[in-house]
């Protein structure tokens, strides 16, 4: 391996991609920044008809929607009269490989299987790494997970370290890998080199398998409760899970649900730094991804990013990693359901956003997650704790990104901290403007409103 | 691989791919200071911690590096509690005592709507 290897594998980057996609994106692009995005969507081929039937066939989805009562009852007692709404959660560890991934690689495995391809391949050090080998296994297909995993002293987060021994346990190849923007690098060699079909988490078979778990939420909560859910919390880091659930809610017929992304605080560590890397003790569904990603959604290892959040969301908070912990420890206790902990981010959020609303409202977090040796809360902490970060009782407020973790005692000093979506869009709107040059041609200008949809005063800056 | 497989031990290998000169542009200063390193499992025969060697991964792929693990295996555990996570713990077990306890019940939101 080489550099003059590297620069000659980026520069075939587009060939290599389209024959492991089979999806011609240029097809679906115009100038520099237009995108087609309902075509781009719709060249999976799927309906939604047929996505429930893969999906039900490989035993993916139709997860329970559990109500947590305990802890909605704790929630009214900080509640002002009247208010905390009712608390669901949609119990996604009950897919086959223990996360809601399980959808986002089910239709890509189905497709790859439907051409012919031997296996799949993946970059990712998250839960979807072993929902790809799940799903590749159920199709005897091969898998290879690409996974950054190591600082360059070779310690890895015991996270990651289970994520690698799941994909191993479901059969697949392992490249695990130091930290750096080389990972693309490295998933483009093993494409091109095998010639397997790219299961990346960014292309519309990825967004679309995630669009039945919105339409689930929606009938899961009319069953229990005859209503729609006022709020439905997401877990926001490449922003597919909003993506997908929004688009699922609306299908359904619930577009009046508030969609909330929720990101944990990791402000001021690099995504990239080798020696940020393992200070992080939220390996995904943080805002070191879901601050970039929704301010320029094509930063990824296809074409174009079929998630775009921007489009869809409604608010956006984050919670500190302490708060994390706090509400995974609750939902042990309270509920009797051991989970996560990075699946709980969202209920993490859950616990501060449903005071705001009615008694009679239904707020839904859309996922859970497994856990095991390497997640629980005491694996993550004393590994944070040997890389020098202070873990204290505090509250949110104490906690320091890659200094110190601020564990809360009790559920009043929970604290949400809002992101303001204007700000994002407008950030959105720079980052376009910086591809396009100062001559917007007329489709640009229509894609960069619907893409972050603008509206008002910030259409107007836009056309200014 | 000599293909006699059932003498094949199951062994980790570690590769440079890409020296620090060789890293990407966009990567953060004390990223780039370091050389991009890849590890991956197979099979390989007679392995020896330190040395060169080919693998056979499970996907039936050749790779080539310097051994770092023979019998490789996964170490990774559920860890020691933290004061700090223990004070957490009986923090929510007193919230809970102190919530559902006083009712003698335990658990009647459901009965209250």
């Amino acid at each position: 391996m080489s550099g003059v290897e590297y620069r000659a594998v980026m520069d075939r980057r587009n060939e290599i991609l389209r024959a492991s996609t089979g999806i011609d994106y240029a097809r679906f692009t115009e100038g520099t920044v237009a995108l087609d995005y309902e075509g781009l969507m719709g060249a999976t081929g799927y309906g939604p008809a047929d996505v429930r039937r893969i999906q039900r066939a490989r035993g993916v989805g139709g997860t329970s929607m559990l109500e947590l009562r305990r802890i909605t009852e704790l929630v009214r007692r900080y509640s002002a009269p009247g208010h905390g709404a009712r608390i669901f959660l949609k119990d996604e560890a009950a897919n086959p490989s223990g996360s809601f991934k399980d959808r986002r690689a089910s239709l890509s495995v189905q497709r790859a299987s439907e051409l012919g391809y031997r296996g799949v391949a993946a970059a990712t050090s998250g839960n979807y790494g072993a929902a790809v080998a799940s799903q590749a296994a159920m199709s005897g297909l091969r898998a290879i997970v690409v996974q950054e995993t190591f600082d360059s002293s070779g310690r890895g987060q015991p996270e990651i370290l289970e994520k690698t021994r799941k994909c191993e346990a479901l059969g697949a190849e392992v490249v695990q890998t130091t930290v750096g923007p080389e990972l693309f690098f490295m998933l483009l060699s093993i494409l091109e080199a095998t010639g397997y079909f790219n299961a990346s988490l960014y292309t519309p078979f990825s967004v679309q398998g995630i669009e039945t778990l919105g339409e689930e939420i929606v009938d899961d909560v009319r069953e229990a409760t005859g209503r729609r859910p006022a709020m439905v919390l997401a877990t926001h880091a490449g922003g597919g899970m909003c993506t997908g659930v929004a688009r699922g809610l609306r299908r359904a017929g619930s577009e009046e649900t508030d969609l909330v992304a929720v990101s944990v605080d990791l402000t001021a560590l690099h995504m990239a730094s080798d020696h940020d890397f393992n200070r992080k003790s939220f390996t995904t569904g943080h805002t070191g991804f879901s601050v970039p990603f929704t301010t320029w959604p094509d930063r990824v290892d296809v074409p174009r990013n079929a998630a775009r959040s921007l489009r869809y969301l409604d608010r956006f908070v984050t919670v500190s990693q302490g708060s994390v912990f706090f509400a995974t420890e609750l939902l042990a206790q309270a509920e009797g359901l051991e989970r996560g902990p990075a699946g709980n981010t969202s209920l993490a959020a859950a616990l501060v956003l449903a005071r705001e609303l009615p008694a009679d409202e239904v707020l839904v977090i859309s996922e859970t997650e497994y856990t095991g040796a390497g997640k629980t809360p005491s694996a993550q902490l004393e590994f944070a704790r040997g890389l020098g970060v202070d873990v204290v009782t505090g509250v949110p407020a104490d906690e320091v990104p890659g200094k110190v973790i601020a564990l809360p005692t009790s559920l009043e000093q929970l604290t949400v901290t809002e992101i303001e979506l204007a700000s994002l869009r407008r950030s959105y709107v720079n980052a376009a403007r910086s591809r396009t040059g100062p001559r917007v041609t007329a489709a640009e200008q229509e894609f960069i409103v619907e893409d972050a949809r603008l509206t008002g005063a910030d259409r107007a800056w836009l056309e200014s | 691989m000599t293909g006699d497989e059932g003498s094949a031990a199951w062994t980790e290998i570690e590769w440079t791919v890409l020296d620090p000169a060789e890293r990407a542009e966009n990567a953060p200063a004390d990223t780039k200071a370091v050389p991009y390193l890849a590890r991956a499992r197979g099979l390989a025969s007679d392995p020896v911690v330190g040395k060169e060697t080919e693998i056979r991964t499970v996907t039936g792929r050749v790779l080539r590096g310097t051994v770092s693990a023979v019998g490789a295996g996964h170490g990774h555990g559920f860890g020691s509690p933290l004061p700090a996570w223990v004070h957490l713990q009986e923090r929510i077990r007193s919230l809970l005592r102190e919530a559902f306890d006083a009712d003698g019940e335990g658990g009647p939101a459901d009965e209250r709507r």
